[in-house]
């Protein structure tokens, strides 16, 4: 990987396996609108910077379609970082959820 | 006269209600110590538990088999009754032991029952037998939380295709800034241009190597075979962040751009169209023509 590295730093890269492993694949395209709408919002922030941080209500959208449709494992939203049903974001008006 | 154990001479004589006496059989002959000064010809009463008077008298008369025989004939023992009585305790033993059995068995069996999913719980918990471990808590809720500074990572995408493998895969957006310890999804897109279906499988790359410990995946779609039918084209999301850690590490001081690289390879097949698999380190089998060494996730 890097020959003769910098001598304190002994780390080599090893591809790690995600925490909660894959994505079933979305074959169907049943999520495919809620993706449309969050790069849409990726792309329509702040010119160059795309931050996901604005969209993550969307994201969060597309997680949920995600499990209700079996393309995930359900899971508490604080355990994904995203934010709670209960509590609503500072910058986004509040949205019914299920 | 047949041979009648000891014990049950005395507790028969002990629910006589009346008289104690302590046997023993010693050096070929039967005797008894009688505890009770009366040797009373009465009938047996059922219905009197032995007096604690009775019990602690200090008079003893040592009998020897001829003087038992007498003795049960005073008490309107028969022989035919300490045999019924053997046979009952003989019964009432068998149904214990009986039970004892049936209970060890169904105990068996439920721990046979049991021993799957403990074993697959414990394979989970160590990792033994190369199980990986994929444990949520992991990553936990409490290393989610973006950091307070004003860091921003700019993470790009990029991505390679194997040359065998006629896909095409690109990321659908070219970059994101992320604070660390806020968790983004990105997308990739792939497309499978053949009129065959194929299985691909992906892995990743992180440069620089020096943030590749501080970048976790929550989930994406890597070191997973993934077909693609003829034709077909799928969206690939993937869930990461970057650890909170990263921000207080001196060494990543200088660093302000991340490229994440996923790239995807043709499953290897044998020459009858089979699907090979490769073991990586953990032992399990995941398709691809590069041995990909595999640890487990940790942040």
């Amino acid at each position: 990987m890097s020959f003769g590295g910098a001598s304190g730093n002994t780390k080599v890269f090893k591809p790690t396996p995600p925490d909660r492993g894959s994505f079933p694949l979305d074959h169907d395209g049943e999520c495919k609108i809620q993706m449309q709408i969050y790069l849409d919002c990726l792309r329509s922030s702040r010119s160059r910077e795309r931050v996901p941080a604005d969209c993550r209500l969307l994201a969060k959208e597309y997680l949920n379609c995600r499990m209700d449709r079996g393309l995930m494992l359900k899971d508490n939203w604080v355990n994904l970082g995203l934010p709670d049903d209960k509590r609503n974001s500072s910058t986004d008006p509040p949205e019914s959820k299920s | 006269m047949p041979r009648i154990l000891v014990s049950r001479i005395r507790s028969h004589l002990l629910s006589a209600g009346r008289h104690v006496q302590q046997c023993r059989y010693a050096l070929g002959s039967l005797r008894c110590i009688s505890t009770s000064p009366n040797s009373g010809t009465e009938p047996p009463t059922f219905s009197d538990p032995p007096q604690p008077a009775q019990l602690n008298t200090p008079a003893s008369r040592i009998h020897s088999k001829g003087h038992l025989a007498r003795r049960m004939k005073e008490l309107g023992i028969t022989a035919g009754d300490l045999q019924r009585e053997h046979v009952r305790r003989e019964q009432l033993k068998n149904r214990t032991s009986g039970y004892y059995a049936l209970s060890l068995l169904i105990g068996t069996l439920a721990l046979s029952y049991a021993a799957v999913p403990f074993y697959r719980l414990l394979c989970q918990k160590t990792g033994y037998a190369g199980t990986p471990i994929v444990e949520s808590a992991t990553i936990t809720a409490d290393r989610l939380i973006p950091v307070d500074s004003n860091r921003k990572i700019t993470v790009r995408f990029e991505s390679d295709v194997s040359r065998s493998l006629p896909w095409k895969f690109e990321p659908l957006q070219r970059q994101v800034t992320v604070t660390p310890g806020e968790t983004a999804l990105a997308f990739f897109k792939a497309t499978n241009l053949s009129n065959q279906d194929i299985i691909g499988v992906a892995t990743y790359n992180v440069t620089p190597d020096q943030v590749a410990p501080y970048f976790s995946k929550i989930q994406c779609f890597c070191f997973e075979q993934q077909q693609l039918r003829a034709g077909e084209q799928v969206d690939m999301p993937i869930f990461f962040f970057i650890d909170p850690d990263f921000d207080t590490d001196p060494q990543m001081k200088h660093i302000h751009e991340v490229v994440l690289n996923y790239t995807f390879f043709k499953a290897k097949t044998n020459a009858s169209g089979q699907y090979l698999t490769v073991p990586d380190a953990a032992g399990n089998e995941i398709a691809g023509q590069v041995p990909i060494t595999v640890s487990s996730a940790g942040a």
